[in-house]
C-alpha cells in the first residue's frame, strides 16, 4: 500500500510510513507496552470537546499519559483520571530520543509514541526526528493526514471521516481494554 | 590569517615610532590603548574549545527534512537506520554539514551586501570618510573590537575586516565538500562561527551606511514614516526597491531631489531595502515585508521596479513583464539573464525600457541605474492605466473553474484551507478568501499546485482589495545602534536582572498564522516593561496592525532602548546593533574588555544578560546564520514553527543537573547554577508557547535574587494566563527564598517542599576556568 504525504513535497525519502488502519489500530494498541499519547496544538482537535474527551479514553484505556502542546493544555487539565503533561513537543521529543530517559513516572522511557493534533509541518519534523534517532520507538499519527515521516500513520481522510473513524476506533479501544 | 606586530615603543637613530600596528600589506594607525586579548581574528578553530563547551550543554538537536544525501555523484545516498552515505558521513553529521552551508549562504549574503555598500561609500566618500554613529555613541563598532580586534575609524578600515570575513566563509565552505569535515560537532562550531562572521558583517554594512549616509545615528525619536500596502500614491509615478542594499534607491532620491521633483514621485520598498531607504529619506515609503511581494508586483502599481540583493523573488521580472512594469537589476548576485547595460548611453537604455523592446535590464552602477529608474517611470507612469488590464473579471471567472480538489491546501507551506476559501467563493461568499489574507503568505505555491490554473493569490488580492487599501501604518524608522548613554542607564538593571529581559524580534514573515500573532507578543513584553526590541521584516509586521485607537506599537510606545518601550533598529543588517547591545553592556556597565575577547564576552553575556530573540516567522538563511551568531555569544534565539525546518536546534535537558554547573567566579568552586538558559535555540509551535518560553529564557545565573523574583512572577502569571497552570519547573529556578515573589510565597513554597526543593547558591558564574579571580 502507499499514500503520499498530506503535503504534496513532504516526501523524506525510501522509508516512509505503513499506513495504519483505524479499524486495525485497536489491535496493536493491545501490544503496546508502555505508550505515550502526544496532543500538538491545531486547536480544530483540541478544542472539540468530543475530540478531546475521546482522547481522554484513549489514554486512559491503554493506560498511557497524555502530554499536550502548552497553548491547547487548558483543554486538558481537567481530565483528573490520567496523567496529563503540559510540555513543548520538540523538548518532548528531545527527552524521548534518549533510550535511557526515565519517563514521567521514572520508569523508564516509551516504547511507543502516538500523535494527534499537532501542525503538520511541525509535527512531521518531530516524527523525522524519532526516525533517525529513536530507533527505540514506534511512532503511530492518528491525524487525519499522512505522515511519511511516523512507522505507522492514517492515510489522507477527510475530517467527517476522520472524526468517525477516530470515534470507533476509541470505542474499540476502550472496550477491548474493559474486557 | 592577518599577522600583526605591535610596536609600543621604538626609537633609533632614524626613526620614533609610538603605537604603531603593522598588518600584512596594511599600515593600521593604533589609537587604541586597550591591550590585544587571546583571539584577535579568530581562525576557525580558535573558539572551538567554547563552541563544544556550549554544545555539552545544548546537544544539536536535528529533525532532517530530507533523509536523502545527493551531493556527490556516489549519491543519492540514504541515510535511514543508521546507514552511511558512500562516504561514510551518518545522518547526524551530514545534519551538521547542511547546517553549516545553510549558515554560509546567509554570511556569505550578509558579507557581499557589506562589501558593496563599503565598495560604493568608499567611491562616493573616499577611504579615510569617519565611521561616525553620532556624539553619544563612542563605541561604535562593538562585534568588530570583539571579532576583529580592531577599532574602525574610516570606511576604509572595514576592508580590512571584511578580506577576513571573506577569508572565513570560503574555509569554512571547503569543510563542507565530501571527505572534509566529519563529526556533527565540529559541523556546528564551524557554524557558530559562520554566525560570527555574519554578524560582524552586519555591522561592517550597517555602520557604514549610518556614518556615509544620513540615517539616524541611534535616535530613539527616529521619525515615524508610511507603510503598508494602502499608502502608496497611486496618481505618481512609482518606483518600487527590492532586496537589501539601500545603494541604488538612495540614488533615485539623490536624482529626483537634484533635479527638484522628490515628491512628485512615489519611492517606495519591500524588504529590508525599504527600511533602509526611510532610514535615508522620509518620504519614502515601505510596502511591506517580503510577503507583499507577488501581490504588490501584480497590482501592477509600480512603473519601475529596482532590484538589489536577497530575498527577491525569482520569477519577479516575469510577474512584472505580465504588468508592464520595467525592471532594473543592479548587483552581480541577480543578473537574472538579463542584457548588462551598465555601459549603454543613458537615453537609449532609457528608450529601450520605455518602448518595452528591452523591458528588463542589468545596470550595475547605482547611480546611472537611479537615474534610469526616475526618467523611465516619469515617461510610462502616465500610460499605466492603459497597460494594465483589470484581472478583475478575468479572476472571478477563473475561481468558477474550481473543483475544491484539494491540491492547492496540500501545497500550502502552512496548510491554509485555501481550496475552502477558492470554492466558497462560487456562490459569490468572498468573505473567507479576505480572512485568509490575514494569515496568507502570498507564496503562490498554492497556484503553483492548481491543476485549473487559477491564479489564486490574485484571488485574493481581489477579495481583500478594500483591506489592502485601507492598509496605512506608522513605523518608526529605523534608528541604527543602542546609545552609550542608555546602556550606562540600563546595564545595571538588565544585568541584575530587574528589568526582566530584553526580548528581540527578529527575522522574516513566514509567520504559522499571520503578523497578529507577533504583535500581540510585542504588545506582551512591552506591557510588561521588558525591553522590545524590532529588526528585518518583523519590524515591519509589528507595524501592521492598529489598536483601538487607531496606533500601532510604534505610536503607542517610546523607541528609546529601555523598560517598557518598542524600538526599530532598520533592516537585517542592522541586527548587529541588537546583538552588539549585549556586547556594549559587558563593556560599558561591566567594564569587561572586548578587544579580541570573545569567550570571555560569550561567557558574560549567557550568564547575566537576559536578552532572547523570537525569530517568529524565520525562514531565509540569513536568519539561520544571524541566529547561530547570536547563540555563539551566549544569545537564546527562539523559533516559530516553521523553523523546525531549519532541522536544528540547539537544546538543553533541565533534568542533568550536571549540565547546569558553572564555576564561582569568587572561590573557584563548580556549583549548580540552575537550567537557565534552558536552551540556546528552540522551536515553539505556538505563540503562547513561545511567550512563556521567552520568559523563561531570560533567566540567567547571575540574577539578584530581586531580579530574580521580576522574572518569574512573569514566568509565572505568563505560564497561568497562557497554560492555565502554575509552572512545574518551578524548583530549577528559585535559589533561595528571597527569589519568590512575595504575593505568592507562601503557595509556592509548599509546591517546592513537595517537590524536594532545596535552597542554592548564587555564585558568580562562569564557564571559564581561567575566570576564576580567587581559588579556596
Ligand atoms: S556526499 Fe556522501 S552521503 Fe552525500 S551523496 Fe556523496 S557519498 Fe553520498
Ligand atoms: S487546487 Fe485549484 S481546483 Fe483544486 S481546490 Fe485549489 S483552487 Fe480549487
Ligand atoms: S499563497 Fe497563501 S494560501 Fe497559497 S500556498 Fe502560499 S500561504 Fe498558502
Amino acid at each position: 500500500m502507499s499514500a503520499t504525504p498530506w503535503q504534496i513535497g513532504d516526501v523524506p525519502g525510501p522509508k516512509q510510513a505503513h499506513i495504519l488502519r483505524p479499524e486495525v489500530f485497536p489491535k496493536i494498541v493491545k501490544t503496546l507496552k508502555r505508550p505515550l499519547i502526544v496532543v500538538g496544538s491545531r486547536k480544530e482537535v483540541s478544542e472539540d470537546k468530543d475530540i478531546a474527551n475521546n482522547i481522554v479514553i484513549m489514554a486512559k484505556s491503554m493506560n498511557s499519559p497524555l502530554v499536550v502542546s502548552p497553548s491547547v493544555f487548558k483543554n486538558f487539565m481537567k481530565f483528573k483520571d490520567v496523567k496529563v503533561v503540559c510540555m513543548g513537543i520538540e523538548d518532548l521529543v528531545n527527552h524521548l530520543k534518549e533510550k535511557e530517559w526515565k519517563g514521567f513516572d521514572d520508569k523508564g522511557n516509551y516504547d511507543s509514541i502516538l500523535f494527534v493534533g499537532g501542525v503538520y509541518y511541525f509535527q512531521s519534523q518531530m516524527l523525522s526526528t524519532l526516525k533517525h534517532f529513536a530507533p527505540h520507538l514506534k511512532t503511530f499519527s492518528m491525524d487525519r493526514f499522512y505522515h511519511p515521516n511516523a512507522e505507522f500513520s492514517f492515510e489522507n481522510m477527510s475530517e467527517v471521516r476522520w472524526v468517525q473513524e477516530f470515534r470507533g476506533m476509541v470505542e474499540t479501544i476502550k472496550s477491548s481494554s474493559v474486557s | 590569517m592577518t599577522t600583526k606586530l605591535s610596536i609600543n615603543e621604538l626609537e633609533s637613530s632614524f626613526a620614533k615610532i609610538k603605537g604603531l600596528e603593522l598588518l600584512i600589506g596594511k599600515i593600521v594607525e593604533e589609537e587604541w590603548d586597550e591591550i590585544v586579548g587571546p583571539t584577535p581574528y579568530p581562525s576557525i578553530t580558535d573558539l572551538r574549545t567554547w563552541d563544544h563547551r556550549l554544545l555539552q550543554r545544548y546537544e544539536p538537536f536535528y529533525s532532517p527534512l530530507c533523509d536523502m544525501c545527493c551531493l556527490c555523484t556516489f549519491g543519492k545516498c540514504d541515510l535511514t537506520k543508521g546507514k552511511k552515505g558512500s562516504c561514510g558521513i551518518d545522518i547526524r553529521s551530514q545534519q551538521g554539514k547542511i547546517v553549516l552551508i545553510a549558515c554560509l549562504m546567509g554570511a556569505a549574503c550578509h558579507a557581499t551586501h557589506a562589501r558593496h555598500i563599503v565598495n560604493y561609500l568608499i567611491e562616493k566618500k573616499g577611504r579615510d570618510y569617519p565611521i561616525h554613529l553620532g556624539e553619544e555613541i563612542e563605541l561604535e563598532a562593538p562585534l568588530i573590537r570583539l571579532v576583529a580586534g580592531i577599532k574602525p575609524k574610516k570606511l576604509g578600515d572595514l576592508e580590512e575586516v571584511l578580506d577576513y570575513i571573506e577569508r572565513q566563509i570560503t574555509h569554512l565552505l571547503s569543510a563542507t565538500a565530501t571527505g572534509q569535515e566529519e563529526s556533527y560537532i565540529d559541523f556546528e562550531s564551524k557554524a557558530l562561527h559562520a554566525g560570527m562572521v555574519d554578524n560582524v558583517a552586519l555591522e561592517v554594512a550597517d555602520i557604514a551606511q549610518i556614518s556615509a549616509l544620513r540615517f539616524p545615528k541611534g535616535d530613539p525619536d527616529a521619525p515615524l514614516v508610511d507603510l503598508g500596502m494602502g499608502v502608496i500614491d497611486k496618481t505618481k509615478p512609482v518606483i518600487l526597491c527590492v532586496g537589501h542594499n539601500v545603494a541604488p534607491g538612495s540614488e533615485v532620491i539623490n536624482y529626483l531631489e537634484k533635479s527638484g521633483i522628490y515628491g512628485s514621485v512615489e519611492v517606495a520598498g519591500i524588504c529590508c531595502t525599504a527600511h533602509d531607504l526611510t532610514r535615508y529619506s522620509t518620504g519614502a515609503k515601505i510596502v511591506g515585508p517580503l510577503s507583499r511581494q507577488l501581490i504588490f508586483v501584480r497590482s501592477g502599481v509600480a512603473d519601475v521596479i529596482i532590484l538589489d540583493q536577497e530575498c527577491i523573488r525569482t520569477d519577479i521580472i516575469d510577474e512584472a513583464k505580465k504588468v508592464g512594469t520595467r525592471v532594473i537589476t543592479t548587483i552581480d548576485q541577480v543578473c537574472a539573464g538579463l542584457p548588462d547595460m551598465t555601459k549603454s548611453p543613458i537615453e537609449s537604455i532609457i528608450k529601450e525600457l520605455v518602448s518595452g523592446s528591452v523591458p528588463a535590464v542589468l545596470i550595475h552602477d547605482p547611480a546611472k541605474a537611479g537615474e534610469v529608474a526616475v526618467k523611465v517611470a516619469l515617461e510610462i507612469a502616465p500610460n499605466r492605466r492603459a497597460r494594465i488590464v483589470s484581472d478583475e473579471q478575468e479572476v472571478l471567472d477563473a475561481i468558477l473553474r474550481c473543483k475544491d480538489c484539494g491540491r492547492c491546501r496540500r501545497n500550502c507551506p502552512i496548510d491554509l484551507p485555501i481550496n475552502e476559501a477558492v470554492y466558497a467563493s462560487h456562490e459569490k461568499n468572498f468573505d473567507l478568501l479576505a480572512e485568509i489574507y490575514n494569515q496568507c503568505l502570498l507564496c503562490g505555491r498554492c497556484e503553483s499546485e492548481c491543476p485549473e490554473h487559477i491564479p489564486i493569490v490574485s484571488a485574493i488580492r481581489v477579495a481583500a482589495m478594500e483591506k489592502i487599501r485601507n492598509e496605512k501604518y506608522k513605523i518608526r524608522s529605523g534608528r541604527g545602534p543602542i546609545k552609550d548613554t542608555e546602556i550606562r542607564k540600563v546595564g545595571r538593571p538588565i544585568v541584575m536582572g530587574e528589568i526582566p529581559g530584553v526580548i528581540a524580534f527578529v527575522g522574516c514573515a513566514n509567520y504559522p498564522n499571520g503578523n497578529k500573532e507577533l504583535v500581540e507578543m510585542a504588545d506582551e513584553f512591552a506591557k510588561r516593561r521588558y525591553i522590545v526590541v524590532a529588526s528585518g521584516c518583523a519590524a515591519m509586521d509589528i507595524a501592521r496592525y492598529k489598536d483601538e485607537d487607531g496606533q500601532t506599537l510604534y505610536e503607542k510606545y517610546a523607541g528609546d532602548f529601555d523598560a517598557g518601550c518598542i524600538l526599530n533598529t532598520g533592516s537585517c543588517v542592522s541586527n548587529a546593533h541588537i546583538i552588539g547591545a549585549a556586547v556594549k553592556i559587558a563593556n560599558i556597565f561591566a567594564n569587561r574588555k572586548l578587544r579580541g575577547n570573545f569567550e570571555e564576552i560569550a561567557d558574560y553575556i549567557l550568564n547575566r544578560i537576559g536578552a532572547v530573540a523570537i525569530a517568529w516567522g524565520a525562514q531565509h538563511q540569513k536568519a539561520a546564520s544571524i541566529a547561530t551568531g547570536a547563540n555563539r555569544l551566549g544569545i537564546p534565539v527562539i523559533l516559530g514553527p516553521q523553523g523546525v525546518k531549519y532541522r536544528r536546534a540547539y537544546l538543553g535537558r533541565a533534568d542533568k543537573k550536571e549540565n547546569w554547573i558553572v564555576y564561582n567566579a569568587r572561590t573557584g568552586e563548580k556549583v549548580y547554577a540552575g537550567p537557565a538558559p534552558e536552551h540556546l535555540l528552540y522551536v515553539t509551535e505556538s505563540k503562547e508557547e513561545a511567550i512563556v518560553t521567552a520568559a523563561r529564557l531570560v533567566m540567567r545565573p547571575n540574577d539578584t535574587n530581586k531580579g530574580r523574583m521580576i522574572k518569574l512572577s512573569h514566568y509565572i502569571d505568563l505560564h497561568q494566563k497562557l497554560y492555565g497552570i502554575l509552572p512545574e519547573d518551578l524548583h530549577l529556578f528559585v535559589r533561595t527564598e528571597a527569589d519568590l515573589p512575595l504575593t505568592m510565597k507562601d503557595q509556592l513554597l509548599k509546591m517546592l517542599k513537595k517537590r524536594g526543593w532545596e535552597p542554592m547558591e548564587l555564585p558568580d558564574p562562569t564557564l571559564l576556568e581561567r575566570q576564576i579571580i580567587r581559588r579556596e
